[in-house]
């Protein structure tokens, strides 16, 4: 009896010796897991922290991957063991905002643009003889150039084309108040002016101006299709001043123009006001929400590599006269010139908004890391009022000088915002049967400046690019 | 092929129950081979030459996993301990020769041969057992051990060379052969422990506490001597978690353990005090021949503690080996390191799961983890088993077990900077002849050991 007794305490604690070692094997695992697997998955400080010490234990023998543009053009390349890859002149500025840097400093690591995006390939995956993967790009890298030297010409702004079957980025040029050398992450440092170290194209968020008339126009027409409205719901009479209902707040036409006698496409040319406040309210806030939404206004976008486009769409305290303000592009509605560009892609292609996308491909030797795949995002107006809005679209371009003779058909809307800060951003968006684009430039004082640029751009899409 | 040997079914059930018992067997045999298989892949991706090599132990790999695997279910051994063995073992070869190909490591190269001839001397001693197991029912193999033991420290004093350049004089040559001889106390430590609970020879506790620790401090002076400190903490696990299990409830025991725990925080602390007092001697170069013999062992136990503390304070002296481990840790990843990263101090021994990971992938290390868990288990089972039937069996099981287990997480929390880090190899994946023919025979033995005590899924069942 007493010697069972004595088993059966050595039974539990050989037992409790098993549950003890189990124990520190699973708290192991679990919080290894955690730590180094889950961990950098999951939070942004710990992806950091894994990639800051395994750039210092790698620096001195990994060779960084090339950049390329879409015909393999090297854009940024040369590197060697412990030498950075670089970029020849006008590479150098015009990709600059573009592809930005990776850099691993005392406070950690440091990224930006498509070389920081891509550095888990580029950096983190080697091949046998150390060095990175290649990024192949969507970019043109003579569009580039051409866009950042003759259109942008050193005014602050940025220039986008995206490719209408595809969604492929073809051009994404800014200029900043600094000229920023991709090869010297210094020059980033050369300004003090706020705002100044940022893409214009992506991260500018700015009231899209009467680019958004668009977007009214496409509400007006499939509410007048879906309620079977006539001719006369859009006839309008301008005086050159417009009060909203139950309001004192005056909406005037640019340049205090009156334009008597007004239809859709009428207005749309001139890009009256005082129409589309007026559509606006008829059109009503659900529908012009809805629109707005639609074409993802007020949605974050995500573009893989290049990172993320948000935008916002209010009424304020939805009185008439802030609905009013919304439906002609002023207010609180705020996008960025991609998303723009985004917006013409999706009229120019029957109304299917495509992912726009930047990184065509990763490859690391022959083995494909990362191919990218079509996205369509949204369906934003159907066929038949794209036909429309198309049709008055072109006209308005034609007006622009955008005539079909030279330029083939393109349609276009230009857009003067005027920004809280009291600068003045000026657009014209656009598209040909190719491309869609966006040309955006800060502190300008009138959109029509732009005519001509968009005429440049159109003639190099059709020369160079689609010819 | 894989099947138990069965009498003459004669009814439907027993048909059914056979192929249901046929069919929990071969997933035992089959996982291990899914597994070699996996990390065929996975060396493939770190070294198309490694792969090639791999390819060519696996021929014998899979023919020794089906033959053994047979053997064992058919003697009715725990097929959930030969799983895990068999896979350790498979992930100590991959391992090993990826070691071989990429890390370019600094000792003996990888032999298939010697795993070969380690495994042929543990199917001898599983073979022989019983003859040894007649040996631990003498009065005299206590003290048959406690020599044993004692001439390897005085062998290793006189002659011990130090194989790794650590200041540890653990190894011995004999022409062109080096021997890692502590890796024997071991053994004799299992003996000896065995041993001294027979039944036949009927000590009392306090004999056995008053042997014990003369075993113990015998131990721990010979591994002083020879700057060993790894092996010793190995040793005190076994000595405090032997006597603490298999010793009956007694209020001398207790002051025992509570003693003997004492005393290691008053030595640990004492260590870390004396270091301070002496360092200033050493680096004046006027220590005297007491303090000259004691200061390597001294700053050895200070240095471990301090850097695990943190490795910053010397990230290119002392703290460098778990600074390159912590680093190869992040970029494990899933399936390896992506970047090439090899610089990995002593990466087929000490560091032998920092590598593993740093190959193959976290997953891998902690399923690692997990058998040697499952061994741990397995065995705590089967000595739980034994005890009903033997003591002294359930001792030499319990004690193999701990060794296994202990010294395997003992080196891999200290790999991974998680207590300081002792020079040891780790059990089936470290490279070394001696112990990894240690390990094969203590592996053998337990299966040995787990015959006709398991269930027909593959555990232990008691008898």
């Amino acid at each position: 009896m007493k010697s069972e007794r004595k088993r059966d305490v050595s039974l539990t604690r050989i037992r409790l010796t098993e549950i003890a070692g189990c124990l520190v094997a699973v708290l192991f695992i679990i919080s290894f897991a955690w730590k180094y697997l889950a961990g950098p998955m999951m939070k942004p400080d710990a992806a950091a922290t894994k990639n800051a010490i395994t750039y210092e234990a790698i620096e001195n023998y990994m060779i960084e991957g090339e950049i390329l543009d879409r015909s393999g053009s090297v854009i940024m390349g040369g590197g060697d063991a412990g030498v950075g890859i670089s970029a020849d002149y006008p590479d150098n500025y015009s990709f600059a905002w573009l592809l930005g840097y990776y850099s691993v400093s005392a406070d950690g690591e440091n990224r930006y643009g498509i070389r920081g995006n891509t550095s888990s390939y580029s950096m983190f995956t080697l091949d046998k003889n150390n060095r990175g993967a290649t990024t192949r790009l969507t970019v043109d890298e003579g569009l580039q150039n051409f866009a950042w030297e003759s259109l942008l010409a050193g005014q602050e702004g940025s220039v986008i084309v995206i490719d209408n079957d595809s969604g492929a980025i073809l051009c994404l040029a800014s200029q900043s108040t600094i000229d920023y050398d991709v090869n010297d992450v210094s020059t980033l440092l050369y300004s003090d002016v706020p705002d100044s170290q940022y893409r214009r194209g992506t991260f500018e968020n700015d009231p899209p101006g009467s680019t958004f008339k668009i977007i009214t126009a496409a509400a007006a027409l499939q509410k007048a299709e879906e309620e079977d409205l006539g001719e006369d719901w859009f006839y309008y009479y301008d005086d050159g001043t417009y009060t909203p209902e139950g309001d004192d707040f005056t909406i005037t036409n640019y340049g205090d123009y009156s334009y008597g006698d007004l239809d859709l496409e009428t207005a749309m040319n001139n890009s009256v006001n005082c129409y589309f406040a007026d559509l606006g309210i008829k059109v009503g806030q659900t529908a012009l929400q809805s629109m707005a939404e639609q074409f993802l206004v007020g949605q974050d976008i995500e573009i893989p590599f290049l990172g993320t486009l948000h935008s916002s769409f209010s009424y304020g305290d939805g009185s008439p006269a802030y609905l009013a303000q919304a439906a002609f592009g002023q207010g609180n509605t705020e996008i960025t010139p991609l998303h723009l560009a985004m917006i013409a892609q999706a009229v120019a292609s029957n109304g299917e908004m495509l992912r726009p996308y930047i990184v065509d491909s990763i490859r690391s030797g022959k083995l494909p890391l990362y191919a990218h795949t079509r996205k369509k995002l949204n369906n934003c107006i159907s066929v038949s009022v794209d036909e429309k809005l198309k049709e008055i679209m072109h006209s308005t371009a034609v007006g622009y000088g955008l005539d079909e003779y030279n330029y083939g058909y393109v349609c276009a809307k230009t857009g003067t915002a005027e920004c809280a800060d009291g600068r003045v951003h000026t657009y014209i968006v656009g598209f040909t049967e190719d491309a869609s684009f966006c040309i955006s430039m800060n502190n300008s004082d009138i959109s029509s400046n732009l005519y001509g640029t968009a005429q440049e751009l159109v003639s190099y899409l059709n020369n160079y690019i689609y010819q | 092929m894989f099947f138990r040997k069965k009498e003459e079914p004669e009814i439907e059930e027993e048909l059914a129950e056979e192929e249901e018992v046929q069919n929990s067997g071969a997933i035992y045999i089959i996982l291990p081979v899914i597994l070699q298989f996996v990390l065929g892949a996975l060396v493939f991706l770190r070294s198309r030459n490694a792969a090639i090599t791999y390819l060519y132990a696996m021929v014998p790999m899979l023919f020794v996993t089906a033959a053994l695997g047979t053997y064992a279910y058919n003697r009715g051994s725990d097929m959930k301990l030969f799983t895990a063995m068999t896979c350790l073992a498979s992930m100590g070869i991959a391992l090993q020769i990826t070691i071989e190909y990429v890390y370019h490591p600094v000792g003996a190269p990888y032999s298939a041969i010697k795993y070969a001839i380690s495994l042929a001397i543990a199917v001898a001693f599983v073979a022989f057992y019983h003859l040894f197991r007649l040996l631990l029912n003498k009065s005299f193999t206590i003290w048959l051990m406690f020599a044993l033991a004692a001439a390897v420290y005085i062998v290793l004093m006189i002659n011990g060379i130090d194989a790794n350049g650590n200041g540890t004089t653990a190894w011995f040559t004999i022409g062109n052969l080096t021997v890692q001889l502590t890796d024997f106390i071991k053994v004799a430590a299992v003996m000896f422990y065995s041993a001294l609970f027979s039944v036949k020879n009927k000590r009392d506790d306090r004999s056995i506490l008053t042997i014990s620790t003369l075993f113990f401090l015998m131990n721990l002076v010979g591994s002083v001597l020879i700057h060993e400190l790894g092996s010793f903490f190995i040793l005190y696990g076994l000595h405090l978690s032997v006597l603490y299990i298999f010793l009956p409830h007694s209020k001398m025991k207790r002051v025992y353990l509570l003693t003997v725990f004492i005393t290691t925080i008053v030595l640990l602390a004492g260590a870390y005090m004396l270091y301070k007092i002496l360092l200033p001697y050493a680096e004046a170069g006027t220590l005297n021949s007491f303090t000259a013999l004691i200061w390597p062992i001294v700053k050895k136990v200070y240095l471990r503690f301090s850097i695990t503390a943190n490795l910053v304070n010397d990230p290119y002296g002392a703290g460098y080996q778990l600074l390159q481990g912590k680093r190869a840790l992040w970029m494990s990843g899933f399936f390896g390191n992506t970047v090439n990263f090899v610089e990995i101090p002593v990466p087929d021994s000490d560091m032998a799961f920092i590598s593993l990971v740093n190959s193959f992938g976290l997953p891998i290390g902690f399923l690692a983890v997990l058998l040697f868990a499952q061994i741990l288990f397995s065995g705590g089972e089967l000595s739980v088993s034994l005890l009903k039937k033997n003591r002294q069996d359930a001792v030499v099981v319990y004690g193999i077990t701990v060794m296994l287990f202990a010294q395997a997480m003992f080196v891999i929390l200290g790999s991974c900077n998680v207590i300081p880090l002792a020079g040891l190899p780790i059990p089936f994946l470290s490279r070394g002849f001696t112990y990894q023919s240690i390990v094969f025979c203590f592996g053998g033995l337990l299966l040995h050991l787990s015959e006709d005590n398991a269930d027909p899924e593959g555990g232990v069942h008691e008898v």
